[in-house]
């Protein structure tokens, strides 16, 4: 999935080609600047912020729009001393340029619904200030490689009305240019990493996924993870999660961390000394998180969602003799959380990456792991392999913040078949609803995943800055985290990231030993 | 644990059913308790919990009897300390498989137990 930064990049290397491309039918190419010019005052119309909120435009946007439309309406008088555009064979370029623009405002709608509700965490981080420069600035870059285009038009004019009006399309564009990227300077360059947000659909590996797509595969299964621990925390979502879909969704995710945690033992196998210690330590902390994980599955094991369709308690079972006659009595229909699904998919993509294409988790089997040189290839690199892997632990945080509202959420159906004393009367039933303090139970293992987790992603960025990979994504979600939690600790990593350090204050989960017996 | 083996054995579909039910619910503990052993594969041991819990939630809900007692002190060390609990499964898939006949969702938590029968089985090695 593209970024921001890699449309607008897209966008001005296609311009850059336009001006360097003598055109062969300059009516259309005027056209096609013009469609350009408009596309590009798109994602500078930011005054719809989220929900009722208005958010103000910048005076630097207002001028940059001001220009923008200036040189417009000089190339459209431009137009009108050219002849018609002939029906010769379009050149590509400008159109492609208005595509990449296009698609930049898709990314930023595709962040928030029809009413202007935020649909993803990250829709926030584009409702401030810097963030609206951040697009300023990337489009007044794009009005600067626009005045490239005009003034290779003006040049190719042999009508002097023409040429001149071609010379007043650069000369607004290079304000316009000049402006936008002088007054912007506090832009947030963090936003450049938001991509298009994924609706939370069930994805499958397949076994004829190649090795090489797991990087950008898991980029976008977590961006679907987060976005379901964004519709959990806002009642955004028609399908709730039921127990056990939070006990598997925990166990997949533990056992992500794991083969994760495989991944780059193999990989530091083939890595010098140094290098590979750091990765070494990435597998520690991913460790931790896999037990944090494992811990709150665990804390499911006397505590059945009887609302989950899985373990309704009426259908009957289909007798021998229904079955004899033909006659099955279907047992409910499983409709496991997207999420669930997905936290699945993700486990089976990390261990393609570590056992091949064919590598299921039921195999049960201890197949012999690729070679790390094998697994750095399809990664491209230890940097790009740890920014990768970063992803697992950064959407795995949010889940665990959306986790115990979704155990609130699920209060109603919960029953267990542990409590201190046995009701009169009540003997022969088996379950009953839980208690206030069970339900707490559930919610507490995931305030330990929290740290765990941040721990990860400190690790692992620290893996990708060794190896000179920056990780632009790790910014907007510092900033989509701190939105999220308000001070719920991710706050300081924004700045460590900053800063090149790893200052992610992780707490180990405490680890209560108890001496007696462990009832399990 | 005898109990359930009885259990899975009925003729009464809905015996076995709780029977399995109680058994991937063993199954799902042990495999938790010792997942972060030393001599464990970390990764087959969440596997088989993962599957028990999955074929467990495919099952309908036991109406009575009481989930079996577990002391961690019980399970025993080594390889074949796992056998028990792994036979456990094996006979669990094959009753569910019985009943599965005709069963999409049965015939699935059979499959389900069969993955966790041979992940527990393999977490300590050979």
């Amino acid at each position: 999935m593209a970024t921001l930064d890699e449309l607008f990049d897209a966008a001005g290397a296609r311009l850059r080609t336009a001006a360097g491309t003598p055109s062969s039918d300059r009516s259309a190419s005027a056209r096609d600047l013009d469609l350009f010019l408009s596309a590009l005052t798109e994602p500078l119309d930011l005054r719809d912020g989220l929900g009722t909120e208005d958010v103000p435009r910048s005076p630097v946007t207002n001028d940059l729009v001001y220009h923008l439309r200036r040189a417009s309406d000089a190339l459209r008088s431009a137009q009108r001393l050219l002849p018609s555009p002939g029906g010769g064979p379009a050149e590509g370029n400008l159109p492609e340029a208005s595509a990449a623009v296009h698609a930049v405002r898709d990314v930023i709608e595709s962040h928030r619904g029809p009413d202007r509700v935020p649909l993803s965490a990250y829709a926030y981080a584009l409702t401030t200030g810097p963030a609206h420069h951040y697009l300023t600035r990337r489009c007044a870059e794009l009005a600067w490689g626009a005045t490239q285009v005009a003034s290779a038009l003006a040049r190719d004019s042999l009508d002097p009305s023409a040429a001149a009006a071609f010379g007043d399309v650069h000369r607004f564009l290079s304000e316009a240019s000049v402006f936008g990227r002088e007054g912007t300077r506090d832009a947030d360059a963090a936003i450049g990493a938001l991509s298009l947000t994924l609706p939370v659909a069930p994805v499958q590996a397949r076994s004829t996924d190649r090795t090489r797509d797991v990087p950008a595969n898991l980029a976008e299964d977590c961006d679907r993870l987060s976005r379901a621990a964004f519709e959990t925390l806002h009642h955004r979502s028609d399908h709730r999660m039921s127990g056990s879909d939070l006990q598997q969704l925990a166990r997949w995710t533990a056992i992500q961390r794991l083969l994760a945690g495989r991944v780059l033992l193999r990989a530091a196998e083939e890595l010098p000394d140094e290098a590979a210690a750091a990765l070494r330590d990435s597998a520690g902390a991913l460790r931790g998180s896999a037990q944090a994980w494992q811990k709150s599955a665990t804390a499911w094991h006397r505590i059945v969602d009887i609302a989950d369709p899985r373990s309704h308690p009426k259908l009957p079972p289909p007798s021998y003799e229904i079955v004899r006659r033909g006659e099955v009595v279907r047992l409910p229909q499983v409709v496991p959380h997207p999420a669930t699904v997905i936290a699945h998919t993700a486990a089976v993509r990390v261990g393609q990456l570590l056992y091949g294409p064919e590598w299921r988790p039921e195999t049960a089997t201890r197949p012999e792991p690729r070679a790390g040189s094998e697994v750095l290839a399809d990664a491209r690199g230890t940097g790009a392999l740890a920014s990768a892997l970063y992803r697992l632990p950064a959407a795995g945080w949010q889940l665990a913040l959306a986790a115990p509202q979704a155990v609130s959420l699920a209060r109603g159906g919960l029953v267990t078949d542990v409590f201190e004393q046995q009701a009169p009367g009540r003997e022969n039933h088996r379950f009953r609803p839980v208690n206030p303090y069970q339900l707490e139970a559930l919610s507490h293992p995931y305030k330990a995943v929290l740290p765990a987790e941040q721990a990860s992603a400190a690790s692992l960025l620290e893996v990708a800055g060794q190896a000179g990979v920056s990780v632009p994504r790790a910014l907007l979600d510092a900033a989509a985290h701190r939105t999220l939690a308000a001070g719920q600790g991710w706050g300081q990593a924004r700045k460590a990231v900053r800063s090149g350090q790893s200052g992610f204050q992780a707490q180990q989960p405490q680890v209560r030993a108890r001496q007696r017996p462990r009832s399990l | 644990m005898n109990a359930l083996d009885d259990n899975l054995a009925s003729r009464d579909p809905s015996t076995v059913l709780a029977g399995a039910w109680d058994a991937l619910d063993l199954g799902a503990r042990v495999a938790d308790a010792i997942t972060w052993e030393e001599t464990s594969d970390e990764l087959l041991a969440l596997t088989a919990a993962q599957e028990c819990s999955a074929a467990r939630a495919l099952l309908p809900l036991p109406g009575t009897g009481r989930p079996v007692p577990l002391e961690a002190s019980e399970i025993q060390a080594g390889p074949g300390g796992l056998a028990p609990y792994a036979g456990l499964l094996e006979r669990t898939y094959r009753a569910l498989a019985g009943l599965a006949e005709q069963d999409v969702q049965l015939s699935e938590a059979a499959e389900h137990a069969a993955a966790a029968a041979r992940s527990l089985a393999a977490v300590r090695g050979q």
